[in-house]
């Protein structure tokens, strides 16, 4: 379908199983389009259909817009085709337990937008950003365990040392030096597939490049609390 | 093929190599610019591909292209930049430092190979074109050799010509000088086929 209306009218006629909705579209976007599908009432069997939304800018913004409008899952643009995979596989595979995923946000009280959510999904694509995503890094390493084994401990072992230095770089006030030793925790977590540690580590990145030393050192408690969680999960698994 | 890396994070630059490494290729990994250029000045057969680091304390990415660079000839390094998307901006200022290519960080396995062997094959095609060079600038020199030479054999074969009008079929000189004719005549035909192979080698091996 090239638009929300077209998607709305085709639902109503023929069972789908799931809807990949852009955002962006003219006259209905994908906000729109997604609220009158939940409102076509809970007699109508589309209404309770698994809508994936694909959006260019992955803002934490967005994801809670794509809540409101009562969208399940979320993809950033461009589509990977792992990640589309991963996402069909969770609403269409009917296996609710298959996750490699391990969320960071709290689980349990989370209002979904459909009774229907699969435990996989709730904590990952809309919330915080994954701790670790094993899947990826497996990915990485084009399936060879053993070296997943390698990098996992490598990155133990290396990543606390960085941190310390950020530490003492932090109380020496050295904000530039604090930045680049962030950013190099960045590659290291975005490689090994902790978005979560990633996060905060591109957040004191900028924080030292912008010489704001006390953003540096309230943000570094949660730098280590994003370690530890990568840690306990690397060895969970 | 050997591959330099240059690569401040000890993570980063383990999955780099190992991956290189399960390629079948060849990696020789520093931790920094200064590491990779004494790396470079020290092999003997040296790496022709690098994949460098942009951030890295001391020296950069770029900075450490240029060095590069310095030290050797144009056609004899592919030189990878591997960057964080946020640096996106600086792209331009890689390339102009003289990088070849650039990869974004964190980057998908199958684009760092999809990089990786573009890189070998621009260098096998560098080569080539380079032996396709070389080879036309002899053929060039062959063909103005023989060019030059054609003067010189003209005056002599000119020459023997007005001698031998002067002379009787029965002088004894005759004889010699007519032999010397003949072989002048065959030295300018043999030049000739010369030039001939060298005019179609060149046609064949312009780039």
């Amino acid at each position: 379908m090239a638009e929300g209306r077209e998607a709305l009218e085709a639902l109503e006629a023929i069972p789908y199983d799931l809807v990949l909705m852009d955002c962006q579209m003219p006259e209905m976007d994908g906000y729109e389009a997604t609220r009158r599908i939940r409102e076509l009432g809970p007699d109508h069997p589309a209404s309770r259909i698994p809508v994936v939304a694909m959006t260019a800018h992955a803002m934490k913004g967005d994801r809670e817009k794509c809540l409101e409008a009562g969208m399940d899952d979320y993809l950033s643009k461009p589509v990977k085709p792992a990640r589309l995979a991963e996402v069909l596989e969770r609403w269409l595979g009917g296996k609710e337990e298959k996750d490699e995923i391990v969320g960071a946000g709290p689980s349990g009280e989370d209002e979904k937008p459909s009774s229907k959510v699969p435990k996989a999904a709730a904590a990952t694509d809309l919330g915080e950003p994954a701790v670790f995503d094993r899947r990826t890094l497996v990915e990485r390493l084009m399936g060879d365990e053993e070296l997943v084994g390698e990098i996992v401990e490598g990155f133990l072992q290396d990543v606390p040392e960085q941190i310390r230095a950020i530490r003492s770089s932090v109380e020496a006030g050295l904000t530039e030096e604090a930045g680049a030793q962030a950013h190099k925790i960045k590659g290291a977590a975005g490689n090994v597939g902790g978005p979560a540690l990633q996060e905060v580590a591109y957040a004191m990145e900028k924080a030292g490049k912008a010489g704001e030393i006390s953003l540096l050192h309230d943000l570094i408690p949660e730098l280590e609390n994003r370690f530890e969680q990568l840690r306990q999960a690397m060895r969970s698994q | 093929m050997k591959v330099l890396i240059a690569e401040d994070d000890f993570t980063s630059r383990t999955m780099l190599k190992a991956l290189l490494s399960k390629w079948g290729y060849e990696v020789v990994a520093t931790a920094d610019g200064e590491a990779a250029l004494t790396a470079m000045e020290e092999d003997e057969d040296p790496p022709r591909l690098a994949l460098l680091d942009w951030m890295m304390p001391a020296m950069d990415g770029p900075t450490l292209c240029r060095e590069l660079r310095r030290r050797k000839d144009r056609d004899f390094l592919y030189l990878v930049l591997l960057t964080s998307k946020d640096e996106e901006g600086d792209m331009a200022r890689g390339l102009e430092a003289g990088a070849d290519d650039y990869l974004f960080k964190p980057y998908e396995t199958e684009d760092l190979r999809v990089r990786v062997r573009l890189g070998e094959r621009t260098l096998a095609w560098r080569d080539e074109r380079r032996e396709k060079e070389k080879l036309r600038d002899a053929l060039r020199t062959t063909r103005s050799v023989c060019h030059r030479l054609a003067q010189p054999l003209r005056i002599v074969s000119g020459y023997s010509q007005l001698l031998l009008m002067n002379l009787n079929e029965s002088d004894s000189m005759y004889r010699s000088l007519m032999d010397i004719r003949c072989g002048v005549e065959q030295m300018g035909e043999l030049t000739r086929e010369i030039v001939e192979v060298a005019r179609s080698g060149t046609e064949t091996s312009s780039v």
